[in-house]
């Protein structure tokens, strides 16, 4: 186990070091600078600026310079959207409210589609079961930006009575605020989670050891939550992974959508002005934090069965 | 015997006699000549295509969402050639239609409605100007202005009484008059933007965008799958465990990101090679369009990982069977055992595989083009057509929908088709 971690630790490193050189090589390819803006500055000018923040050096320099200053923890500063302020300040500020936002999300998607998953099982063949796996089907089919803007369309439509949720994010209102930017972008893992969990309950409930259950006469309910769940939920776990990536990436239409402060708005923003510094600190950050959670994943997987074999030749 | 067939209770471990025989007196009569000629007559022999066809025609849901494709491939490739409209060509006059429209006559005799309320405005204010007998001040004005209004409001009352209905399809007035005088003009089915450009034709184009996108992107995915997938899975040995490093590398990378970052990169390079010269490579880029090319390169280098797995498992079976270690002793070089011997092995996988891969690259693009990163101006997609409809929701709320109809039933199109593709090609996976 110690040995697995570590290798897993490492190749976490290992991606995170590509990301960064990847990125950092990308944008350096894109033609189009941060100091071109509506009055274009002169040749000497923007001379100076590249003099002043290192870009006037080869690629290959500037990277490792980076690199090196990234391991130091600073990130360099933003050049164009909120001038000469730490791009780690930045991040501070809005990745809690981007967090918030993806946590919630996650965790209503997990409990109601494991729920509604393992209703299906239980329901097999009937009525309920179809419908789940209709409404599932269409979910699945939906991009977050459709689910996002119909909402919107809805609540902020011309019909008042409707307008019950705010549709421009306000941190203060609490609870409400939370509602719809999270529905939306819990609603394509909820339903990816409840077919899985009707799949891998299907699954379980055909083993032996739930005939043994039942032979002791155990009950139905110990027998589903006790017996049946229990192994039903390894394969929900393995999704956590790419779910938790899903909704730090799946924010960046919801938080257009709805105004959101968050760090993939804020992402996406600096694409399109080529502020580097920032498209680079925030890359790097989400992809640590989308590792660092698919690790955790793993592990978790790992720990609650360990009959999965991760060493050579195990897949 | 009763008609309802009882079922055991959930779980029971009894087995399900009565349903497990099912036999009713019927099934003891004696054959009949037909019958038992049916019986002996030998099944003509099925090729693994005409039976996975088979299969696949007794899938109701995956037909239909067959025929839905095909709809949708009519929708977006033949139909701009039918309306004689263009997706970036702005037509004067006709700028915000609704695809709805009153006739001429109508509309003459709603004019004169909105007239009188005019008169009836000028009236109330110069009454209410001499009852109080100095000047009204401005929120005297507005709270006149609003009852007059709200009493003209019973408009849909005179509209039922002189028979006025909203008519299907968008004409602005001009063109109606042009009808009037007897011309053809071909309606705004869906209306037109604030540009004057017609919806339809719009919508058409995005659909083609999407379409395109989702089909080149899986074919690159199925090539760099294939190829990489089979040399690592039949090499075996160091060379698989090094590229299969490299595959779990790929895997890891958060792909949205580096999507997003390698078609905004990549679209200004691809602008430079297209003027770079007039060779043959340039000038399929200047088909395609720089920004539809890095969309599915940028898909098609981060999603073949998964296309790579899945043959290399399947190489990995196939390999070690007889007919391989045949074609060995016969002296073909490896090229050609995975060419003409293992890959046509697993073609059911690689068609599901590459099948399901569309709705996923289809589902990006319209992600990226709804953020602004994806296919940019005046080329559209349906993405950022349900970008641009965001900003008037409240009044031209359809603009809004229809994309992200359209969208949603064509990933729901995909999905569902793949999906009867997948159980009829390889029942083994049905679940």
């Amino acid at each position: 186990m110690a040995k697995y971690t570590l290798k897993r630790f490492g190749m976490a490193l290992l991606t995170l070091l590509v990301v960064a050189s990847l990125t950092f090589l990308l944008m350096n390819s894109v033609p189009g600078s941060p100091w071109l803006s509506e009055k274009s500055p002169s040749q000497a000018t923007i001379n100076a600026l590249n003099e002043k923040y290192g870009m006037d050096k080869p690629v290959i320099v500037q990277l490792g310079k980076y690199l090196e200053n990234l391991a130091q923890g600073d990130m360099g500063v933003s050049l164009k959207m909120q001038k000469n302020r730490p791009v780690i300040d930045i991040i501070k500020e809005m990745f809690p409210v981007s967090a918030s936002i993806g946590f919630f999300a996650v965790l209503w998607a997990t409990l109601v589609g494991v729920t509604l998953g393992c209703l299906a099982a239980y329901h097999r063949g009937k009525w309920l079961d179809s419908l789940l796996r209709v409404v599932c089907t269409i979910g699945i089919s939906m991009p977050t930006f459709v689910i996002a803007t119909l909402l919107l369309a809805t609540f902020a439509g011309s019909n008042q009575a409707l307008r019950i949720f705010p549709t421009i994010f306000n941190a203060n209102l609490g609870f409400n605020a939370y509602v719809l930017p999270c529905l939306a972008l819990g609603l394509y893992p909820m339903c990816y989670t409840a077919r899985q969990a009707r799949s891998s309950m299907l699954d379980a409930l055909g083993q032996d050891y739930i005939k043994t259950a039942r032979a002791k006469g155990l009950r139905n309910p110990t027998i589903i939550f006790k017996h049946a769940l229990r192994n039903a939920l390894i394969p929900v776990i393995t999704y956590l992974g790419p779910e938790i990536a899903f909704a730090f990436c799946g924010g960046f239409v919801v938080e257009t959508v709805f105004s959101v402060p968050g760090l993939g708005r804020y992402f996406i923003q600096s694409i399109l002005n080529r502020d580097y510094p920032v498209i680079m600190g925030t890359t790097i950050f989400l992809a640590a934090f989308i590792i660092l959670m698919n690790f955790f994943v793993d592990l978790l997987y790992k720990t609650v069965d360990p009959r999965i074999d991760f060493t050579e030749g195990g897949n | 015997m009763s008609d309802k067939i009882k079922r055991a209770k959930f779980g029971s471990i009894q087995p399900d006699i009565e349903n497990l025989l099912g036999l009713t007196p019927e099934d003891f009569a004696p054959a009949t000549a037909e019958q038992k000629t049916d019986c002996f007559s030998e099944r003509k022999s099925m090729s693994y295509w005409q039976d996975a066809w088979r299969r696949l025609k007794q899938n109701k849901v995956a037909m239909m969402a067959l025929g839905v494709i095909f709809l949708y491939i009519l929708f977006a490739f033949i139909g701009p050639k039918l309306v004689p409209y263009s997706y970036d060509g702005f037509i004067k006059g006709s700028e915000n239609l609704y695809p709805w429209h009153y006739s001429l006559e109508d509309l003459a005799i709603l004019d004169s409605v909105s007239g009188s309320g005019k008169e009836r405005l000028t009236e109330a204010l110069e009454k209410a100007e001499n009852d109080k007998g100095s000047e009204l001040n401005s929120i005297e004005i507005a709270t006149i202005k609003a009852t007059i209004k709200s009493s003209n409001l019973d408009t849909n009352e005179f509209k039922k009484e002189n028979d006025i209905h909203l008519k299907l399809f968008g004409y602005s007035n001009a063109e109606l008059q042009r009808i009037a005088e007897g011309e053809k003009v071909f309606p705004h089915v869906f209306g037109t933007d604030k540009y004057g450009r017609d919806i339809m034709v719009r919508l058409m184009i995005g659909t083609r965008v999407s379409m395109v996108i989702g089909i080149c992107a899986a074919l690159l995915v199925l090539i760099i799958g294939a190829v990489y997938g089979s040399i690592s899975g039949f090499a075996g040995g160091m060379v698989d465990t090094v590229m299969m490093r490299f595959v779990e590398l790929i895997y890891s990378l958060p792909e949205i990101l580096v999507v997003l970052l390698l078609s905004t990169a990549l679209k200004p390079a691809l602008e430079a090679f297209q003027n770079s010269g007039d060779g043959a490579l340039q000038k399929l880029v200047g088909l395609m369009g720089p920004n539809l090319i890095s969309l599915f390169v940028a898909f098609g280098l981060l999603y073949w990982v998964t296309m790579a797995r899945i043959i290399r498992g399947q190489i990995l079976q196939l390999k070690e069977q007889e007919f391989v270690t045949a074609a060995k002793a016969l002296g073909a070089s490896s090229g050609r055992i995975i060419k003409s011997h293992l890959l046509p092995n697993c073609v059911g996988q690689i068609v599901v595989t590459t099948c399901l891969q569309i709705p996923e690259a289809i589902f990006l693009e319209s992600f990226l083009s709804f953020l602004g990163v994806g296919v940019s101006a005046p080329m559209t997609s349906l993405g950022s057509m349900a970008a641009d409809a965001l900003n008037g929701v409240q009044t031209y709320g359809y603009r809004l929908v229809i994309p992200a109809v359209i969208i949603s039933v064509m990933i729901l199109s995909f999905n569902l088709f793949g999906d009867g593709l997948r159980d009829a090609l390889d029942p083994r996976l049905k679940k």
